[in-house]
């Protein structure tokens, strides 16, 4: 029997994504009897993308909506809010190194509205629209990469990649948070407080 | 409404399931589909197509007792529905109407 613990990231992925504590429940036991971290995380995978890809499935309109709602946002506010209003204040009043952090913020906002709009199947949504902004980023990207082969402007690939990775990536952090709820906290705060001494 | 067919995978699992008398989960279940048919079927993807059975009526689940050995989370058991074991008889019909008049290597008799 192997004593190892199974890895906390992935499992708090599965609990998140899946939203069915059995399914890590499941990969714990497994892991515990007879295998490694590696096989964990590649469970841990298939676990999110099967759970994710079974309820778009199911939910076809509601993916649609979910996509709108994301594309929406980004056209209002990160692309018109941000880029023509905020950043030029932003550079005339703070330092412009710190303006892509701000930045970030409109997609950490977006992921939380989605996942907050679409429970119970907020995970699987916001999967749903980060598949859709890989997909759109396919172009911007293979026209870097060209520009960088052609000796055009070398950067510009690593640059498109690492935005619009980042990007994503903070965007599903948000809707992942979303899925939190702050009634359990709330209350056990004034619970604490009413409590009789 | 249009019948729902059952799928390869979600076949698999509710023929398991009348394998498995009872207390059945998804590692019980991976594992009996492992040993029957020879192929590893993710934990994930037993839950998704039990997810999807739950759905249709084929199974029903309970929530057993959280354990320490499982970091806290409690067992999910499933027991397949009168209209899953229906389900499966109809799925075997309906194959072994199409294997008729075919030959060993599937080429028509």
């Amino acid at each position: 029997m192997r004593s190892g613990r199974a890895p906390v990231v992935a499992t708090w992925m599965v609990d998140r994504f899946c939203g069915e504590p059995a399914v890590a429940g499941d990969l714990i036991e497994e892991h515990r009897e007879r295998h490694s971290s590696s096989w964990f995380w590649k469970q841990a995978l298939v676990a999110i993308f099967s759970c994710s890809g079974s309820r778009i499935r199911e939910h076809k309109w509601l993916t649609i909506r979910a996509i709108a709602l994301g594309w929406l946002f980004a056209a209002v506010v990160i692309r018109i809010g941000m880029k023509e209003i905020v950043h030029p204040w932003w550079d005339a009043v703070a330092p412009p190194a710190l303006y892509p952090l701000i930045a970030l913020l409109p997609w950490f906002i977006n992921g939380w509205l989605i996942g907050r709009l679409h429970r119970p199947y907020s995970t699987a949504m916001v999967l749903a629209y980060a598949v859709w902004l890989v997909i759109r980023s396919a172009p911007p990207v293979y026209e870097a990469a060209v520009d960088a082969l052609t000796g055009v402007d070398a950067g510009a690939v690593v640059f498109e990649l690492w935005s619009r990775a980042i990007s994503v990536v903070v965007m599903i952090g948000g809707g992942v948070l979303s899925t939190y709820s702050v009634y359990p906290i709330v209350r056990r705060r004034l619970t604490t407080r009413l409590r009789p001494a | 409404m249009a019948k729902e067919y059952l799928g390869n995978l979600e076949l698999m699992v509710l023929l398991a399931l009348l394998r498995i008398p009872k207390h059945a989960y998804g590692v019980p279940i991976s594992r009996e589909i492992a040993q029957q048919t020879g192929r590893e079927v993710a934990i994930g993807s037993v839950y998704a197509a039990l997810e999807r059975l739950e759905r249709k009526g084929f199974v029903w689940s309970t929530l057993g007792e959280p354990s320490p050995e499982r970091g806290g989370r409690a067992k999910k058991y499933f027991e397949i529905t009168g209209a899953g074991v229906r389900e499966v008889q109809d799925a075997q019909r309906m194959f072994t109407s199409l294997w008729r008049n075919l030959g060993p290597q599937g080429e028509s008799a």
